[in-house]
């Protein structure tokens, strides 16, 4: 049933990955059963970034509700409907940036005492992989907190340039320019751990035979 | 040129991206259920409006905190005071204590410096956080109050002991030899030699620092008579800790333990590090392992000092990625990992060795995050009152003695260590696993003409009685093994050389 004059929406199943307009219009309109849509669609979205933001670690299942209660907090800044996965995934890094800030600022890191990432199990059996994904995280913490952002924005998640400049509210050369320097710092980086390097290169025959 | 670079960085971080992208994918589907506490905040949650009044918010908000700081930082600005009971502190902050009694230094923020009779440090600098304090020498008892913000250094040469609120004991500081931390509470971070990022230590442990041996030994602070623990408790009442030999006279080789947790129990047992009682027979164990029986690891040198270690003539490695492979999969099965405490009751160093120093090492491993490394030195030369040797001769071969928890009967087993040597690449040399049964040797095998660089599996299988040592008279077969030892032999056409070697996975089936 409508709610406020919203356009109809079936929200008793779930809506396919065209219809974030829709559920704009209805996060807009406050319907009830929008929240829970929205949790349904998003929140792996969610899971996902922070895993991949911070690194091998636990689930930050409170940063996942921080996330929700900013987005449901700010969809009323949302001037495109169709672009409220953007808009998503613009407050998914936002909050794990200022995670980051926090706890760089309290010098707790979210690592062990030793200040080792902590051991918890990747996904996958491959030990290499687990390692070189460990050392591709202990470079990232080298970096500054928008760049990482950006890496982990561009090369992880895979986003286009004006994806990223959408969802973060830059411009596009200040984001293709910044993007370019972190990839110079982190590849320089990775130089310099010629094993990582060399695990890497391993990949890039893989890669290129990718479609 | 840098074109391409450009190209190869953006290639490598794409495909590294690809990486974390798998090893870190998203969850299949929803996480659960919408919370109901979001639930409420949507359906609570009003469209913003009115968006000019956040400015003006901010600005007023803005100038309460700068008033609030500018307030705050003109009370907090005062540094911490101190003065010293029992001896007069000079214009520096150095003071003495008197030979028979102990001085204190009293800070304004509660904490007590408590200095050991004969012992010598200086309030080198003081702020309203926290105080840097160098103990030049002697040992003295530290009650660092906490506070917000606490930001307290204690300096023993070139080590730095960061505390933000804690009890400890400083023993023994030699800025030359080292020191020997014990903590009561709380915890600290050690950094300096041999420390690489830090070491933290908690209540209960202790760590012992070697300059002159290289060496550092992390554990348990060992049991001590009920009054005395009354006593040391509190420090700033009565501190006095027990006699103890300098630091440079011990002649322990120790383990360096990584230290991540409180360990669960504490050794009551333990017995007391070289440190304590250099003329007995030292004892080695890595720390969080289960205590060990008292085992010699080195000929004890007396008062001549030891030479120091010859450094390796390789670089420090990098840190490598291929290791076990797929062998670890499912993580280290092995009975020995150098991961987990309580796999060991000890390791040491064989007499008469060409290895030495041995320590956790988190830079190489088979599995899991560590192994157990020694140094390797056979440009060593033979002590001159060795009475089976005739005169000085360089090491020609290297123990690595792992003492077992409790027996085993590897009888008809094969034991398997894995082992990797870092030394200059002409270099060749043998291995071989040896089954140390009640004091007897057995194993007949060994792998000859080995080459640095690369991680080695040696086994052996124990068939019943053999001997290598005892030929005519071993009836030691492998039914009680209470040690297992790793021989290193330099062979080829180059025997002397040094380096180092990192063992793990130690495993027998």
């Amino acid at each position: 049933m409508p709610v406020h004059g919203t356009p109809t929406l079936s929200l008793v199943k779930p809506l396919s990955q065209d219809d974030d307009s829709a559920l704009a219009s209805a996060l807009l309109a406050r319907h009830p059963q929008a929240a829970e849509v929205a949790w349904t669609r998003f929140s792996p979205v969610a899971v996902r970034i922070l895993r991949r933001y911070f690194g091998p670690g636990p689930d930050r299942q409170d940063l996942t509700q921080e996330i929700f209660l900013r987005f449901f907090a700010r969809i009323s800044e949302l001037r495109n409907p169709g672009a409220l996965r953007s808009f998503f995934i613009g407050i998914c890094l936002g909050v794990a940036q200022n995670e980051l800030r926090r706890v760089k600022v309290r010098r707790w890191i979210s690592l062990t005492p030793t200040g080792d990432l902590p051991d918890v199990p990747l996904q996958g059996w491959d030990p290499e992989a687990r390692e070189a994904t460990t050392r591709f995280y202990r470079i990232l913490e080298g970096v500054g907190l928008e760049d990482r952002t950006l890496f982990v924005a561009r090369y992880v998640e895979k986003m286009d340039i004006p994806e990223i400049a959408a969802a973060l509210g830059r411009p596009r050369s200040t984001v293709k320019r910044r993007l370019a320097r972190v990839t110079r710092r982190v590849g320089a980086r990775m130089s310099g751990d010629p094993s990582l390097a060399g695990y890497v290169d391993g990949l890039l025959p893989k890669r290129a035979e990718k479609p | 040129m840098s074109n391409d670079r450009d190209k190869l960085f953006e290639q490598r971080c794409l495909a590294v991206g690809d990486l974390a992208a798998e090893t870190l994918p998203g969850p299949p589907g929803a996480v659960g259920t919408l919370p109901p506490d979001l639930a409420a905040a949507f359906e609570g949650a009003s469209p913003r409006r009115r968006r000019w009044r956040w400015p003006l918010a901010f600005g007023l908000l803005a100038s309460a905190a700068a008033a609030g700081v500018a307030l705050w930082t003109s009370f907090r600005a005062h540094p911490i005071e101190f003065a010293v009971d029992g001896a007069v502190a000079e214009a520096d902050g150095f003071f003495e204590a008197p030979r028979q009694s102990v001085a204190r230094a009293r800070f304004s923020d509660g904490s007590v410096v408590s200095l050991q009779a004969g012992g010598a440090a200086q309030v080198k600098s003081c702020t309203q956080d926290g105080a840097t304090v160098s103990l030049a020498r002697g040992s003295a008892a530290f009650a660092v109050q906490h506070r917000p913000h606490t930001s307290w250094h204690v300096e023993v040469g070139r080590f730095d002991i960061a505390v933000t609120g804690t009890e400890f004991e400083v023993r023994n500081a030699d800025p030359a030899e080292g020191f020997e931390l014990r903590m009561k509470a709380g915890a600290v971070i050690v950094r300096g030699p041999l420390t690489g990022n830090g070491i933290p230590l908690y209540a209960g442990q202790r760590l012992v620092a070697s300059l002159a041996h290289r060496t550092l030994y992390v554990g348990e602070v060992p049991a001590a008579p009920a009054a005395a623990q009354r006593t040391d408790v509190e420090p700033s009442r009565s501190f006095a800790p027990p006699a103890m030999e300098p630091a440079g006279h011990a002649p322990a080789t120790t383990t360096r333990s990584r230290v991540r947790a409180r360990p669960a129990t504490v050794a009551m047992t333990e017995p007391e590090p070289a440190l304590e009682a250099p003329a007995a027979p030292a004892t080695m164990q890595p720390p969080r392992f289960q205590a060990p029986p008292e085992m010699p690891i080195a000929p004890t040198p007396p008062s001549t000092p030891q030479p120091p270690s010859v450094a390796p003539v390789v670089p420090a490695p990098a840190p490598m990625v291929r290791v076990g492979g797929s062998l670890c999969a499912e993580g280290s099965a092995a009975q020995i990992s150098f991961d987990r405490p309580g796999e060991v009751a000890g390791v040491m160093a064989g007499p008469h060795s060409a290895m030495m120093n041995p320590v956790l090492d988190g830079s190489h491993s088979f599995c899991g995050t560590h192994s157990l490394r020694f140094d390797l030195d056979f440009n060593h030369a033979q002590p001159t009152d060795e009475p089976f040797r005739d005169g000085n001769r360089p090491f020609q071969s290297g123990e690595a003695i792992l003492k077992l928890p409790h027996p085993v009967d590897l009888r008809g087993r094969t034991v398997v260590v894995h082992f990797y040597v870092e030394a200059p690449p002409e270099v060749t040399f043998d291995a071989r696993v040896l089954a140390d049964d009640v004091g007897r040797r057995a194993g007949n095998t060994y792998a000859p003409g080995l080459a640095p660089g690369k991680w080695w599996a040696v086994s052996t299988t124990f068939h019943g009685p053999t001997g290598i040592f005892e030929p005519h008279a071993n009836t030691a077969g492998a039914s009680q093994v209470d040690a297992l030892v790793l021989r290193i032999d330099a062979t080829g056409d180059r025997r002397t050389w040094s380096g180092a070697i990192y063992i793990d996975d130690v495993s027998w089936r």
